[in-house]
């Protein structure tokens, strides 16, 4: 009787069974499958057998039979801990999920997600399954899914971190969250250490994160990551947005606000453009606006368009 | 050869999914549980060997391949899946919540519900402390060009489009035959093949100002899409020095940096670069933070750049 065969016959006798069962009583219940002569080389098969199902997630717990052993010589499947509750999804939700898990192909999503689709209508899923792809090292060499199990399970990591200046060191953290931002994923937890919420871009990490023992705090209620991620000098930045006037010419106006929500235009002389849109005094920002050289200018507030012509009067300076 | 493991997860995940779509064709079968046609016939196979004893004629399961066609019955205990192990809900969540946050994609509110559902039927049990603690903080649009680029590339359709190039600061026209669309950075680009230039270029959608389609296809060529490099290196490439000071040393993170010396509050590096208008640009907005040492072409160009702009506030 070849493995396979045995091990669905022992997960068809444990998950049906309702009461535990002894490995004699499996024996004998289970034809064909542990019948060597010698009792121990099938005992051990058996338990072979066993680690293969709890490795697949099948929850087989052991017990004492009765009240006249303390051995453990039992075993038992609880229905409820094994089947998933139920759910249903939309063809819709579906293929998204499709995408999802496919995205950056990875076995333990796709597999999961196997599980998943049996939830799904009676409708066929139709084959236009489609081609994007998020494009990420954190994500692909699994070290955001690393990360993210160890805030599942309570647990804190530690690992040897390189800062933007440079110097590397040695952080354990009790992890609070994952944030994906800009296409990249950051590490926001409590620096033992340091006794601080800090926040660690997952590329920048040296090592790979290692165990280290149980976290011992865990995120207030409420908690954002995202609050503390730091800016970065790409693009319009999270701050309180103000509305902002700015002039584009022709050459950049079409595509300069691209991806940004709620801007409003208006065409004035010589193909130039003026638009209204949240914006912010902070670096970022100024720094975003001169990405635009002379094909943008800002109108208004006065407080942008003096962080704006400070800048440039520092980087004339330091090219004179 | 599949181990036993693998095909015992598979048939337990399959029948299920095989008893609540009666009739299903192999080939979506094989789509979704990522084996051949074969194998998926031999996993099935098992299924007449097993019951639970004692067999009865209740206990058996009922199989039947008809053509193409698949129905399972009398499954009792198979029938229904089996909760996720934590490894798979956490890997299947960070995707989920991953690409849910990437901004511009139509599929984005399915997933969250999708999530929504997942959270609530299983998220304490599957994902533990996890639940709520993968965010997104990335702006959201919508961005019409990413569906016209989707279907070309799931088509291989040949383009023509309007693309204003970063590096050469200009619009300039192409026909390119796109392969692969995928989110880096936080932006959405396309690989795609272009013609005028001969050999795999990506670009940035946002910067596409036009696409018009051609009607032709064409045959893909394999180009490797995401995980790319964003800048290709070339032998012309012009060598700059620049002083970086420490609000400015993600420089020498965000671009390939070469002879990096520290020194206690500047970074000395080189970047190899094909065009010196962008850097011009790259000092202008980095104001004070950095100073161009070398070549004193740039350097002119840089002042250059900041008279014009500061021009426009007369």
């Amino acid at each position: 009787m070849e493995q396979a065969e045995r091990l669905m016959d022992l997960f068809g006798l444990l998950v049906r069974s309702k009461q535990s069962v002894t490995f004699e009583e499996i024996r004998d219940r289970v034809p064909d499958a542990y019948t060597q002569e010698d009792v121990d080389s099938a005992k051990r098969m058996f338990e072979r057998d066993k680690d293969a199902l709890r490795e697949l997630g099948v929850p087989i717990e052991t017990r004492s039979k009765d009240i006249w052993t303390e051995e453990s010589n039992a075993y038992f499947v609880d229905p409820d801990r094994y089947y998933l509750p139920e759910i249903s999804f939309s063809k819709e939700e579906a293929a998204a999920l499709f995408v999802a898990a496919g995205a950056s192909g990875e076995v333990d999503a796709e597999k999961g997600l196997r599980k998943l689709l049996a939830s799904v209508g009676t409708e066929p899923l139709d084959g236009s399954i489609s081609t994007v792809s998020v494009d990420s090292p954190e994500l692909s060499g699994g070290l955001a899914t690393r990360l993210s199990q160890a805030i599942a399970d309570g647990r804190a990591v530690s690992f040897s971190y390189r800062a933007a200046q440079g110097e590397t060191s040695q952080r354990t953290i009790d992890p609070y969250a994952i944030v994906w931002r800009s296409g990249h994923y950051y590490l926001v937890g409590m620096d033992r250490d340091r006794s601080e919420i800090r926040c660690f871009r997952v590329s920048r990490f040296a090592s790979d994160p290692g165990d280290a023992g149980e976290a011992q705090t865990r995120a207030p209620e409420d908690f954002r990551g995202r609050d503390h991620v730091v800016g970065g000098p790409w693009g319009p930045d999270e701050a309180e947005r103000v509305p902002v006037t700015i002039a584009f010419s022709e050459r950049v106006s079409w595509w300069a606000t691209q991806g940004i929500e709620g801007v409003e235009s208006r065409e004035v002389a010589d193909g130039w453009e003026e638009k209204i849109l949240p914006g912010s005094t902070d670096d970022s920002f100024v720094s975003w606006v001169l990405s635009f050289g002379p094909d943008a200018r800002v109108l208004d507030p006065t407080s942008l368009r003096s962080a704006v012509l400070a800048r440039l009067e520092e980087a004339l300076a330091n090219s004179e | 050869m599949p181990t036993a493991s693998e095909r015992v997860g598979r048939l337990l995940a399959m029948v299920p999914y095989i008893v609540n779509h009666p009739g299903v064709r192999m080939d979506e079968l094989t789509k979704v549980f990522g084996a051949n046609e074969a194998q998926l016939r031999r996993d099935l196979d098992l299924l007449f060997m097993i019951g639970t004893p004692p067999y009865g004629p209740g206990d058996l399961v009922q199989v039947d391949i008809e053509e193409d066609q698949v129905w399972v019955g009398m499954a009792d205990h198979l029938e229904r899946p089996q909760r996720l192990t934590r490894p798979e809900a956490v890997s299947l969540y960070v995707r989920a919540k991953t690409l849910a946050g990437t901004p511009g994609l139509p599929e984005s509110a399915a997933l969250s519900s999708a999530l929504a559902k997942i959270e609530e039927a299983f998220g304490q049990d599957a994902l533990g402390e996890l639940k709520g603690h993968v965010e997104s903080a990335e702006q959201s649009a919508s961005m019409e060009l990413l569906e016209v680029m989707r279907s070309a590339c799931e088509a291989s359709e040949r383009l023509d489009i309007d693309y204003f190039s970063f590096y050469a600061d200009e619009l300039t026209s192409r026909r390119v035959d796109p392969e692969k669309v995928f989110w880096s950075t936080g932006f959405w680009y396309v690989a795609a093949w272009d013609e005028s230039a001969g050999g795999e270029r990506i670009f940035r959608l946002d910067r596409v100002r036009s696409v018009a389609r051609t009607e032709e296809h064409f045959e893909p060529r394999g180009l490797q899409g995401a995980g790319r490099p964003l800048y290709s290196p070339s032998p012309e490439d012009i060598p700059v020095r620049l002083r970086l000071s420490p609000g400015a040393y993600w420089i020498a993170e965000y671009y390939e940096c070469s002879d990096v010396s520290e020194a206690e509050d500047h970074l000395l590096v080189t970047l190899s670069v094909r065009s010196l208008q962008w850097l011009a640009k790259l000092a202008l907005r980095l104001g004070g933070l950095v100073e161009i040492l070398e070549p004193a072409q740039l350097r002119d160009q840089a002042r250059e750049l900041a008279s014009e702009t500061l021009s426009l506030y007369d």
